[in-house]
């Protein structure tokens, strides 16, 4: 059954929010600085929700590409 | 009239409304609710945002995200984390088991283990799980109901009593109206719910302290530690909140109703896409952190902080106007309880009583079989919910320390030839035992770590090692 795997760069890009939200949690969770009147930690993990999906509209891009290949291929 | 008798007739309007609008919506037509949340069906654009927001309002995160913000405070943010990456895994399995799906015509999780793995065992044991792994789930259902109706009744009517009613009503609601009515009552739901959600998230903040800003302003300078990890614990810290993302991320889409959706969706890409965009809906769930966070100075000292929200509505707001949320709130819990209900009662028959035990039960039968499942399991929860008091979030912890427990057999299954069944049984088994034992006998965390998450290391370390010394399982 194993299907194709997707493609490095889709997982690198995929791997960037793990990063950023989870992983390096001891560097950005404090209070301050304030952002928007938002405590750091906070602010933080809102602003990476929308780079996320900044991310996985990338590894989207990657993906559909090279399945239009794939399919010109053959 | 008394406030009482005001909120509780706001909430059984409510309620009322949203049945019937089931009854007339979707009686006769199959109305599938992953419809709702995959592609595109000319929805306006204000609508789309409703219902998708909307979608990530459960009785978990409304009730239970801000009563840990309360309570516990900085390790509530691992929910903005979870979702968000969770989303990201999604991208890069569901595809994949949606054209397995399409290619064996699975209906059900069981059915990939069994198609995968060629195993009736294996496909069983993963039945048993789904369905005990929905029980604390749809506990956190019956708690909030209870919640809701204790809180909007001034405490008139007392938790235990008011978590028979809901359960009552639910067991009627499943039985009346079916899941064929459930998608048109979740948009009543995730209207009211995102309605309600901007008005307190931005109201509450703004009555007692004039703002958002001035809020976190007072409660860094009053509190400092609470906004932090680990907050008002003592073990929730870092680790803790590493392993709870990654195991919680890692099974979000394990649920056995979930599961079963993807294979409904028209194409893979569209999966695909779901899980570029969902991540933004989880914004708005910081509306309800912000309310948890104003209750900490504002209504102190409270026995369970899965109260803090109506607490601080019910001080806030007129009483027509704690029956609105409440009664959003009662939706917010029946439409994924009867959900999670019906899929478990059908699991059981289906897919486990008939295959194991009565292989000669016809379709009649096994379906008079789930309907007498859907009384029994809801008076298991309902037993599970008056007898305990953890708190929401901890029971949906509960819940995922169990489903992700599937995730190593279907990455596994999916991306490596070299997997066998003995291997992915085993580390399923395994990982099962490892986080049952360390949750019920209360080591979780265990030295910091998630007990789910050690369970799912031991699994995927067994699972791979036992692969490697058995021949591969081919499908």
């Amino acid at each position: 059954m194993p299907v194709k795997k997707p493609s490095l760069l889709a997982l690198l890009l995929g791997l960037i929010p793990f990063v950023a939200t989870c992983f390096t949690v001891a560097l950005w969770d404090r209070v301050d600085p304030m952002i928007l009147g938002l405590p750091f930690n906070l602010a933080w993990l809102l602003g990476w929700i929308g780079l996320t999906s900044l991310c996985m509209w990338a590894a989207y891009r990657v993906e559909t590409a090279r399945e239009k290949k794939d399919g010109e291929r053959r | 009239m008394s406030p009482s008798a005001i909120s509780l007739a706001v909430i059984l309007a409510i309620v009322g409304l949203g049945v019937a609008i089931g009854f007339l919506a979707g009686v006769r037509r199959k109305m599938n609710l992953e419809q709702w949340t995959v592609g595109g069906r000319g929805f306006g654009t204000l609508l789309m945002f409703l219902l998708m927001a909307g979608e990530l309002y459960t009785t978990f995160s409304f009730l239970g995200a801000s009563g840990w913000a309360y309570s516990r405070g900085g390790p509530t943010l691992y929910i903005l984390a979870y979702i968000t990456l969770g989303y990201v895994i999604s991208f890069f399995i569901l595809p994949q088991i949606w054209e397995v799906g399409r290619k064996y015509q699975l209906q059900t999780q069981s059915d990939f283990f069994n198609v995968r793995y060629g195993s009736k065992h294996l496909a069983a044991f993963v039945c048993v799980v789904g369905v005990t792994v929905l029980i604390p789930y749809l506990q956190l259902q019956i708690t909030g109901l209870g919640i809701i109706v204790n809180v909007a009744s001034f405490d008139r009517v007392g938790r235990t009593p008011a978590m028979v009613i809901s359960v009552v009503l639910l067991a009627a609601f499943v039985f009346a109206s079916g899941v064929r009515a459930v998608a048109w009552i979740s948009v009543l739901k995730d209207f009211l719910m995102v309605v309600a959600a901007f008005a307190i998230g931005i109201g509450i903040p703004y009555i007692h302290y004039g703002g958002i800003g001035p809020m976190f302003a007072a409660l860094a300078q009053a509190r400092p530690a609470h906004l932090t990890m680990p907050g008002a614990t003592a073990n929730l810290g870092h680790t803790w909140y590493i392993s709870t993302v990654l195991l919680t991320s890692a099974g979000l889409s394990m649920w056995p109703h979930g599961f079963g959706a993807t294979f409904t969706a028209k194409s893979g890409d569209i999966l695909r896409r779901n899980a570029v965009v969902m991540p933004l809906y989880a914004v708005t769930l910081a509306l309800i952190f912000f309310v948890g966070f104003t209750a900490v100075l504002v209504v102190p000292g409270l026995s369970d902080g899965d109260l803090a929200l109506l607490t601080i509505v019910r001080q806030s707001f007129p009483a027509w106007f704690l029956g609105v949320v409440g009664g959003a709130g009662a939706l917010t819990a029946m439409v994924p309880a009867s959900i999670l209900i019906l899929t478990s009662a059908t699991l059981f028959a289906k897919n486990l009583w008939r295959p194991m035990f009565a292989p000669a039960m016809t379709d009649d039968q096994v379906a008079k079989l789930a309907r007498a499942m859907v009384v029994v399991i809801s008076g298991i929860s309902l037993y599970l919910a008056t007898h305990s008091s953890t708190t929401l979030v901890s029971l949906l912890l509960l819940s995922y320390a169990g489903v992700s427990q599937f995730f190593p057999g279907v990455v596994l299954g999916l991306y490596w030839k070299r997997v066998s069944m003995p291997g992915v049984f085993a580390g399923m088994i395994t990982g099962v035992a490892i986080a049952a034992f360390l949750t019920l006998t209360h080591r979780d965390p265990f030295f910091g770590w998630s007990a789910g998450f050690v369970g799912l290391c031991v699994n995927f370390l067994i699972a791979i090692g036992l692969s490697l010394l058995t021949p591969a399982t081919q499908d």
